[in-house]
Order: structure tokens, then sequence, then C-alpha cells
């Protein structure tokens, strides 16, 4: 069904559920998230560690360790990749769906240039046979990304780039084989601040230019508002609050969206006194039941043992709380 | 880093793969026996090599003899199993006295840096440059044969390999933020290389130098074999298939069984060791532990 | 209280077998910095400022190449012996990764005891009590003093850091990254506690970050550093509300902000390019390669520091002129 700007949907997770098999227990990474990604549109998933923001970005990228256990559904464009095979899949994975890492250096094989590895994407995904051509693409994405002097980056092997550098060729690398989706992973966490910026800007530049939709992931609140069209807000693998940015920053529902917004410290306002969480992050392989934010909610109730369902509070701005319950319709 | 609980993991990997599970129970089992076998002989003397029963001489396997009997009538299931005792005491023998050694070694060249730690690490290299077992035949055969001349030689040409682990271990928590930590409270070099390095230092090294076990036992085998390494009537492994290589024609008992306890006893080792390194590989040790995403 | 005096720290660049010093990275380059009783002072910078040099140097991690560091009037490079031992009892840190701070292979009780074993000469008896008496000052159960520190949440973790750093009493703390390892919902936690600590211990803090909130809620005089110089020093509301110096514009500007109003209000400065290495300083001004706002006098002769009233300091020639 289409959105509010009448945009069909790229993405659709449906109750989908991730579990880790471990030597030490079953981490319950994700828990029944379902969340829907428009075409040119770019999602936050906004979470703290044991979220479950990661685990979904690599499930979409089809990239996920092999103790990891997928149920529930992960649509691209209506096909369910948690069951795809050879073929149609190797049709998926890379091409239509590309991803950026935390860190660059992830991405790239030390011992080839960052042209070899260029040329292999270009050559594989997009079926580009002649050399001139593949360069001419590789110099055309590199120029896009900021990189001044394409033809030395080209010839240069990664750890004879900066960590800015790097990360835009990734993001270079990530474009090549002209995705319809691109997941980020916390690309900016290890940058320093005003690289973050320019890198920052450079994706909304390309979201705008490309038309591409983004599944943004992070922990910093900021950055998702720099950014993305969309939050969604985790919470130890359960999602709380979805709305546009401007809804959950402003108006933020959940105790818990409300709660980590006031705990954040600001550098363009003062802040008198931070208010501060208590208590600590659930172990995620012994979740509780119910709501995962309940022992630490000061709004709690009874009713939070059981998990509520996401309600539609206002047009776009859904909420899993036992407060708004009977509020909105769906 | 391994802490404890890292142990236990080691531990649960390691009874989930029987390959490694069997190099455990040969492993557990070597130990006990070699602690055991001296007060548990039938035929002492003949194990010790005191007896000689010159009418039971090249009897073949059988009730009575599980493993034989050699050219001067000794029972050989009594030899092999002292010489499990030995094998047990070089093996703790060499690695003990190679660690005694390549530690400080490696602990002051990794700490104190600069030309003393060069100089050391120089030193250490030179022996490393030696293929060793062709140092240990050396050394042996100037010591002279024995038990605890082996032990040495064989100790001599271990220890650099154990000083360039812990170097390599300094060097680098020399730099962690603890190490600092200790020097911003004012803690003396001494207290910090005995009390904050060394400890996190040794734990790659301990288990290293448990496994290393197996190859010390196949070295001093190899000695013994030779000639230049624990002398007759001692019943070392070694020894025992060398001695009985001259009648193996007509007795290939006599060198069968210490031998194929040489191969057990060593791919125990090897096979637990295979296990280990298995389970300190960082990435697999991630990919099992995550403690979520 | 602290006073540092025109510090400087070059590491040498060696190459080929003797080890020759073919240059040198001038990660610390000219800074001066003060620090009162009870006061919160902050260096920011991103990677390759010279921030974290300049704290080693406070901790006496590193020995500087030259320039003076003054504690309580005395020159702390120089000091041996019982006066070293006093400078140490002093002069605490608190580091970035708790799990690399604290010994892996130590239990809680231990760590935090170990700077009173050290330096008192208490009995068992009381050193075991006042770890206690700590434990409850940072907000931790008593549970936690057999435990390890892997078997700590980071919070948790870092708490014991602090415990650790307090136990003597020390006049100032150095604070390195001290949040930034740490879940959100945790930092502010740990924030709170660093700010009530400070009022009623009456610390200084030397706190090292690039994260501008958080400077902006616990300190009260900054200290902006760009490859190894202060480029801008000012009180902290000044600083934020009035930015002189280019690059502490940038920098500012360029840390992100969730509210969306705010965010509308936030002027944008994009420095270009990246900063150069510290081995291969720009002539004049250190930014003028990147500076929105470079004349011929910024790429030939470098500003000094120059005082534009209020505590505010700035290393700008369109600003000094």
């Amino acid at each position: 069904m289409s959105g509010p700007n009448g945009r069909k949907p790229i993405l659709e997770l449906r109750n989908l559920t991730i579990k880790y098999y471990t030597l030490t227990g079953i981490v319950h990474a994700v828990r029944d998230v379902s969340l829907v990604i428009r075409e040119k549109e770019s999602v936050c998933l906004v979470g703290e560690s044991g979220s479950g923001k990661s685990t979904i970005g690599l499930a979409v990228a089809h990239a996920l360790p092999p103790n990891a256990r997928v149920s529930g559904q992960i649509l691209f464009r209506g096909e369910d990749v948690t069951k795809l095979k050879g073929d149609a899949l190797s049709k998926y994975v890379g091409k239509k769906v590309s991803i950026i890492f935390q860190d660059p250096a992830a991405t790239f094989n030390p011992l080839f240039t960052i042209g070899e590895q260029m040329s292999d994407v270009i050559r594989h995904h997009r079926g580009v046979k002649d050399k001139e051509e593949v360069k001419r693409i590789a110099i055309d994405l590199l120029k896009k990304v900021g990189l001044p002097d394409p033809e030395r980056v080209l010839k240069s092997y990664p750890h004879e780039l900066s960590g800015g550098m790097l990360q835009r060729a990734s993001i270079a690398v990530a474009l090549s084989p002209n995705p319809e989706l691109l997941i980020a992973d916390e690309p900016t966490t290890m940058l320093d601040v005003t690289l973050q910026a320019q890198i920052l800007d450079l994706l909304t530049k390309l979201k705008e230019e490309l038309g591409l939709s983004m599944l943004f992931i992070t922990h910093n609140l900021g950055v998702a508002a720099e950014v993305c069209d969309r939050i969604a807000v985790l919470y130890a693998g359960k999602l709380l609050e979805e709305g546009s940015a401007e809804d959950v920053l402003l108006d933020p529902l959940h105790p818990y969206t409300k709660k980590l917004l006031e705990c954040v410290p600001r550098a363009h306002a003062k802040v008198q006194k931070l208010r501060h969480i208590p208590g600590t992050l659930p172990d995620p392989r012994n979740p509780p039941p119910g709501c995962p934010f309940q022992p630490r909610c000061d709004e709690a109730r009874d009713e939070c043992s059981k998990m509520p369902p996401l309600t539609e509070v206002r047009s776009g701005h859904r909420v899993a709380c036992v407060k708004y319950l009977g509020e909105g319709g769906e | 880093m391994s802490s404890p609980s890292e142990l236990r993991i080691m531990f649960r990997m390691i009874r989930r793969n029987p390959v490694s599970m069997l190099g455990l129970i040969i492993v557990v089992a070597f130990v006990v026996v070699g602690l055991v076998a001296p007060y548990v002989l039938t035929r002492p003397d003949e194990a010790w090599g005191i007896a000689y029963n010159v009418k039971d001489r090249f009897l073949p396997p059988s009730l009575q003899h599980p493993f034989g009997t050699d050219e001067y009538g000794r029972d050989m299931f009594n030899r092999v199993l002292l010489g499990t005792r030995f094998s047990l005491m070089i093996a703790v023998g060499v690695v003990g006295l190679a660690l005694l050694i390549g530690i400080p070694v490696g602990l002051v060249a990794g700490y104190v840096g600069g030309k003393v730690g060069t100089a050391l690490m120089r030193i250490t290299d030179m022996f490393l440059a030696f293929p060793p077992l062709l140092l240990a035949i050396a050394l042996a055969a100037t010591l002279g044969r024995g038990l605890t001349n082996t032990i040495v030689a064989l100790a001599i040409s271990w220890w650099p390999w154990y000083a360039r682990l812990i170097f390599v271990q300094v060097n680098s928590i020399k730099n962690l933020p603890y190490v600092d930590a200790a020097r911003v409270m004012g803690l003396r070099s001494v207290t910090i290389m005995f009390k904050h390095i060394l400890p996190n230092a040794l734990t790659p090294i301990t288990v290293q130098a448990a496994l290393d076990m197996g190859s010390a036992i196949l070295e001093a085998a190899g000695l013994s074999f030779l000639g230049v390494g624990v002398p007759p009537p001692t019943p070392e492994w070694g020894l025992l298939v060398s001695m009985g290589w001259q009648s193996i024609n007509r007795a290939w008992w006599i060198s069968f069984f210490p031998g194929l306890a040489i191969v057990i006893t060593v791919l125990g080792f090897n096979l637990l060791a295979d296990a280990v390194r298995e389970a300190m590989d960082p990435r697999l040790r991630k990919a099992l532990i995550m403690k979520g995403v | 209280m602290l006073e540092v005096r025109n510090l400087k720290k070059y590491f040498p660049i060696r190459s080929g077998i003797l080890g020759r010093v073919v240059g040198w990275v001038k990660a610390v380059d000219g800074v001066d910095i003060n620090i009162e009783e009870n006061t919160v002072a902050a260096l920011v910078g991103e990677s390759g400022s010279g921030k974290t040099t300049t704290a080693r140097c406070v901790l006496k991690l590193h020995e500087p190449t030259s320039g003076k560091i003054l504690f309580m009037g005395e020159d702390i490079t120089k000091l041996k012996g019982k006066h070293l031992r006093r400078y140490r009892r002093n002069v605490q840190a608190v580091f970035q990764n708790p799990f690399l701070s604290l010994n892996p292979r130590m239990k809680v009780e231990d760590i935090v005891a170990e700077p009173l074993k050290t330096h008192t000469s208490m009995s068992k008896k009381e050193i075991a009590e006042t770890v206690k008496e700590l434990l409850t000052k940072v907000g931790l159960p008593k549970d936690v003093l057999r435990r390890y520190p892997y078997d700590l949440s980071g919070g948790q973790a870092q708490r014991v850091a602090i415990a650790r750093a307090i136990a003597l009493k020390p006049k100032l703390v150095v604070l390195d990254e001290p949040t930034s390892a740490l879940d959100v919902s945790v930092q502010a936690q740990i924030l709170n506690l660093l700010a009530d600590l400070k009022e009623e211990m009456k610390l200084s803090y030397l706190l090292i970050t690039h994260d501008l909130s958080v400077v902006r809620y616990i300190s009260d005089y900054v200290y902006v550093m760009y490859l190894g110089k202060i480029v801008e020093a000012a009180p902290t509301e000044e600083l934020f509300t009035n930015p002189q110096h280019p690059y502490a514009q940038a920098l500012l500007s360029a840390v992100p902000e969730p509210d969306p109003r705010l965010r509308k209000l936030k002027k944008r400065i994009i420095l270009p390019g990246e900063p150069p290495s510290a081995v291969n300083v720009p002539p004049g001004c250190r930014l003028h390669p990147r500076c929105p706002y470079a004349e011929e006098r910024c790429r030939r002769e470098e500003p000094e520091l120059v005082d534009i009233g209020n505590g505010h300091l700035v290393r700008c020639w369109r600003v000094s002129s």
C-alpha cells in the first residue's frame, strides 16, 4: 500500500525475529519487528547496544553470521529475501542492497587496490565488460563521493588512504552496483566530528541525487536528525516507536524516547541538569517478558508485562506503549 | 586476553567436538598414568631394568605379557608403563625450565625496551636461528647422556620461543590503559611488571606451554633414539624404540608398543592444541560469544 | 593550581637500520593551560589535535620536549621520590574504556584498594572500610567487590575506575573521554556522578574530549586545540554562544543536533578536506589550507593568542585585527 506521499514500499520487515545461537545461550537480538521503508526514503534505526539495530541491517543485506536464525519476513519489493536461493539470491545480495560499515577498513581487502575492488563489483553486478567503461564508471563514482584526484585513489591501497577518504571510497563501492537501498551501519561513529559532518552531508546529497532509499543505523539521535526522514526507536530487540524525524524528536510518545532525548547532553543549548535513566540495559539472553523498558520506566504499570502492539497514534506516528492503547487505529 | 569465563567456553567447545574430546582424554590419561605408574607396576624390577629373565626372551604379546618381552626377557608392558612417568617428567621438566629462563628474558626485554630490550631479543634470535632439534642434539651430545642432561639440553633449545612469545605479549600489554593507570598511581616499574603485566601476559603462554609438552616428549624420544638422550636401562620410550630396532625383524613388538605410546600421546596433545587454538580464534569466539548487537 | 606553560612535545620519526631521526611529529607545539581549584577545564579537539598528548604530559606519562608544568607552583618535570609520590596522590586519571583501564585479572575490591595500599599505611581493615565507602560514593552496590571487571556493565566498570581515581582524595582528575565508550542512557549517569563528586570533594577536572555536548554540560572553561596549538579558549558559555575562531565555529556547527528547531538555527560551516598530519605543519596559521576566510597574511604569519576580553582568547588574524 502506498504511504502518505504516494511512494511505494521498497522494504518491508514483517514480524522479524532474529536469534543468535551462542555457547553462552541464545541471544534474542531482534524480536518481532515490523517496519516499512519506502522509495527515496531514509529511515533511521536508533538504539543503544543490544537494541538489534545492526542485526536488522545485516539481515537485510543478507550478511548475518552462520549462527543466526531468522524468522518472519524481509520483503524487498514484495519478495521474501530470507527465502532466496541460488540465482535469485545473487541478483539481490550486493546488487539491489548495498551496505557501508562503521569501519571502512572492513569493506576493503588490504591486498587489492581500490580500483581493483571497485571494478570487481562493477563488472559483476552491472555486467559491464569493457575495461574503459568500468574505469569511467569508477571515476565517476569517486567524484560523486567528493574524492579529489580519483585516478590516484583508484591506484591506491586501502592503507594509503586516510579514514575519511576511505569511508568515502567505501560509499563509492557501495554505490557501484547501482543499488536501490543503501544500508549504513554507524558509518560515522569512528570519524572525527568535522569529517562526520562532511559524510552526513554527502549521504544526504546522494540520497537526493540518486533517489536512494536508506536504512541508517546509529545510536546518536543528532545524527539521525541530520540524515533521516523517519526514525524507528529500538530497545532490546523491540520496536518502541516509529514516525517522521520531526514527530519523534519534537513530540516523543514512548517514555524511553522521551527519556533518551532528556539524557543526551547538548552542544547547541544550555542544559541545566541532565536527567538520566536509572538501571541498565537488559541481558539479551534473558529478556524480560512484556515491554523491555518496563524495569527502568517511571510510568510502568501492571499492563506493561504484556508487550503492547504498535498503535498509530497520529498519522504516520506509531508507538508500542500501554499508555496509548485504544487511542489509535490499526 | 583470556579470562576464566573464556576458559569455560573453551571447555565447552572441546566437549562438543569429539575429536578434541579424544585429545583431552588422551592427555589426561597420560598425566594420570605418568603419576601413578611407579606404584602400579606388576613387575617393577623388570620395568626399571634391574631384573633379567633370560628364559623369557623375545616372547610375543600374550595374556601374561601384553606387550611381549624384549631381548633381556623384560616385560614390555611394564617398561612402557614406567616410561610414561619418564615422559611426563621430561615434558614438565623441559617446558618448566624453558619457561623459567624464557619468561624473565622476554619480560625484561619487553618492558624495558630500548637498547637492553633489543640486545636481549637479538640473543634470543640467535638461538632461534638454529634448527631446534640440531641444537638440542649438539647440546645433549656435549653434556652427555642422562635424564637431567636431556631435560637441560631441550630446555636450552626451547626457551627462546617463550621469550619471544612473552616479549610480544608484554609489548602490546604495556601500552594498555591499565598499565598507564598503574603508572599514574605511582607504582614502581618492578611492581607494574610483576603485578600487572606478567599475569596478563602469561595466559596465552601457559596454554601454549601445556600443549608443547607433546613436542617435548617427541624430541626427547628422538634424542634417546639417537643415543644422546636418556641412557639404558631407563625405560624411556625413545630409548625403548631404539633398543628394539636391531631385533625389529624377529620381535616387532619391542619397538612397536613404545612407538605407539609416543604416537598416541603426541597425537593427543596435538588434537587438544588444535581445539584450543580454534577456541582462541577471536573471530570464532566473537560469533559465539556475541553479547548482543 | 595547575599551570601548563608553553608545553611542547615532539615525537621523533626514525628511519633506517640505525634509527636516525628524519623528522618530528609536533604533537603539542606550545600550549598554555590554567586550571584553578574546583573547576573543570576542557581540552577539545579532533584526532591529531594534541589534546591527549597534553593530558599524558600532565600525568607524567610523557616527558615534555620543552615547557613547564607547574602544580601548586612546583615544576613537576623535575619531581622525584617523595615529591613525585605527593604529585601522584594529587593528580589521578579516568580513562576512556574501563575494560581496558582496569586490570582484567584483579577483583574490584583489589582495584580500588590498590592506591590506598600504595600510598597510605592504612591497615587491611581500614582499607576494606574505605573501599566500601568509595563504592557507595560512586553508586555501586557492595556485591561488586568480589567481581571481575568483565562481569560488570560498561557503566559499572567506569564507576569502579572513578572510585579508584578518587580514593586518595586528589586535587585534580584527568578525564580522558570518560563517557565515549558508554551507552547513551548510561553516559548521563556518569556525567551526573562526576558533577556531583566535583562539588562534594572540591575536585578539579581536566576533561579531554571530542564531544562538545559533554563539554558544555560540565566544563567551566574550554580550550580548543588544532594541530598542536590552542586556537581558542574561553569560559564555556562564552565559547558556545560566541565562537570566534573559524575552526571552533566549524567544530560547533558540525555537532549533530537532535532538535529540529535548533538545527534550523545552526549555521552550517563545513571545513573541506582533513587536517594535515602533525609532521608537515602548514606555515603561517595552521588552518589556512582549509579556512574559508584565509588571506595572504594567514599563509605567511602565525597569529598569536589574543585576549579579546572576558577571558576569551583567540588565535586568528581576522579576529585580532
